[in-house]
Parts: C-alpha cells; sequence; structure tokens
C-alpha cells in the first residue's frame, strides 16, 4: 500500500498526536527512525500489534512513511510533514508575545 | 522513494526574541505554547485588564469581551487574527482564568484550543502564566458535546472533520 502522498495541515498533525501513545510512537519514530513496528515496540513498551495500529493512522494522517524491503517494514517521519503544527505553534506563541507586550503597556499606562 | 538516511524531523524552536518560550525544542509532539512574564501591578489589576470589559476593549482588541464566570461566554477581536469565540471552563478570581475558544468563521483553518491564564501575586507585581494547548481529545470540548441552549454562537470549526484519522 502506498502511503498518503499529501502535506497535512496544522489541524490533522494535531489531530494525530490526539493519542498520547501515538505521541510516543511518533516521538520515537522521529528519534530512532526508520524503525519497524517489532523495534518501537520494545523501547515505548506498548504491544506490537498497539504500534502497528498507531503507525496505520500516523501513515493516513501523512506524518510517517513505510519502506517495506521483503517482509520487513521500516517507518520513519515524512520530512516536513510537522512543519505546519510547528508553524501554528510559532504563529500562537507570537500573538501572546504581542498581547502580553500590549497587556504591559496597559498597565503602565493606567 | 524513501530515503534511508535517518530523518532529521524539524525542531519546534521557541520563536526568536521569546527568552520565555519553554518546552524541549526536538519534542516533535508538541501541541501547546508556555510563556510567563513579571507584570508590575497586583492581581487585582491584572485581573481587571482581563475581565473588564472597557479595559479588555482598550489593550486586546476594541469590541473584545468576556465573561468570565464559569460557562461564561467571550469573543475576542484582535489585529492579525480571526475573531475568536470563546467559552469560560474554570474561574478562580484574581488567580486563574481556563476558556476554551475558536475561530468564529468556520472557514479559519485553526484548532480550538484551551487557554490557561495564571496569576501569582510576586513582591514586583505578578506573575502571569499562559499556556494555550491544543484540544486534542474530543471530550476536553464540553461545548461540543453539552447542550447549549443559550449559546448562541456557532460551535468550533470542525477541524477533525474529513481528515484521514480512522480510529482517533
Amino acid at each position: 500500500m502506498k502511503p498518503a502522498q499529501h502535506r497535512p495541515d496544522a489541524g490533522e498533525v494535531l489531530g494525530a498526536l490526539g493519542d498520547p501513545t501515538r505521541r510516543a510512537v511518533l516521538q520515537a519514530v522521529a528519534e530512532g527512525g526508520p524503525l519497524t513496528a517489532t523495534e518501537l515496540a520494545g523501547p515505548t513498551g506498548i504491544t506490537r500489534q498497539a504500534v502497528s495500529k498507531h503507525l496505520a493512522v500516523l501513515e493516513q494522517a501523512g506524518l510517517v512513511q513505510v519502506e517495506r524491503i521483503g517482509r520487513e517494514a521500516r517507518y520513519q517521519v515524512v520530512p516536513g510533514s510537522l512543519d505546519p503544527a510547528a508553524a501554528w505553534l510559532d504563529r500562537v506563541g507570537a500573538a501572546w508575545d504581542r498581547r502580553l507586550a500590549l497587556l504591559r503597556r496597559h498597565l503602565a499606562d493606567g | 522513494m524513501a530515503d534511508r538516511r535517518r530523518s532529521t524531523p524539524p525542531g519546534f524552536r521557541p520563536p526568536e526574541g521569546s527568552p520565555t518560550a519553554s518546552g524541549p525544542s526536538d519534542d516533535v509532539t508538541a501541541h501547546d505554547v508556555h510563556r510567563r512574564i513579571v507584570l508590575e501591578a497586583d492581581p487585582t489589576a491584572v485581573w481587571r485588564a482581563l475581565t473588564d470589559p472597557d479595559e479588555l476593549g482598550a489593550w486586546w482588541g476594541e469590541g473584545s469581551r468576556l465573561d468570565a464566570t464559569p460557562g461564561g461566554e467571550g469573543r475576542f477581536e484582535e489585529d492579525g487574527e480571526p475573531v475568536r469565540l470563546a467559552r469560560v471552563v474554570e474561574v478562580r478570581p484574581e488567580r486563574r482564568l481556563i476558556l476554551d475558544w475558536w475561530p468564529e468563521d468556520p472557514e479559519v483553518d485553526e484548532p480550538a484550543t484551551r487557554v490557561t491564564i495564571e496569576l501569582v501575586p510576586c513582591p514586583f507585581g505578578t506573575i502571569v502564566t499562559v499556556l494555550e494547548c491544543a484540544l486534542l481529545d474530543l471530550s476536553e470540548l464540553p461545548v461540543l458535546v453539552a447542550p447549549r441552549p443559550t449559546f448562541l454562537a456557532p460551535a468550533p470549526a470542525p477541524w477533525w472533520r474529513g481528515r484521514a484519522l480512522a480510529g482517533v
């Protein structure tokens, strides 16, 4: 099966992060990929079956891609797929920097 | 064709010039934003600036208002940002304010988020901490599942719908 070749937006990325176990799987793939589901099951302490399920969701969301060699399937993060969520976080942070600066000025004037 | 090299995922760097930004830069699953500043005003004054309609409008943006009671509604207007509607989740006057908010325009593709603002008195004034976190779990969004007889504003944009996220 070919992975979905689309650029997920911030909502998709954040939606895929909606499960703490899935977040752990994605983090492990990001740090150590390409990895197989079996290799991921060890350090994350999750069953191989559960890892596979989460990998399928992450793959469908366009965050990880799989490379199959023979019977082995290795997962890695799709380069750039997390950028929209990172950009969203940057925007949210910049908005608060601006608001808090305005609040500081307002209180100083008052 | 997949690349056999180890992928280097993009980091979540705090914005430049934001020394108060926190969180490990290599956490690819980050979904929250954290800020902390000290304001030279007591918590009473800071709270009034956040909740008094005249004061809120003066610095946040004209037309902004917030009913700072549990379940209270809010509307935030500001330059460069979509109009946001809000619902208050928790209130401890002069100490803590938690609200969920989302863009009024459902076409704006931004997730509903939860904003927690905490005020802690200190010798110099007030330590203000802001945490904005994407609402990842539908059950965290009471406005969607609870009856909303008096709530006339539209529900949050269903940003998670139509996504290829089977099993979410």
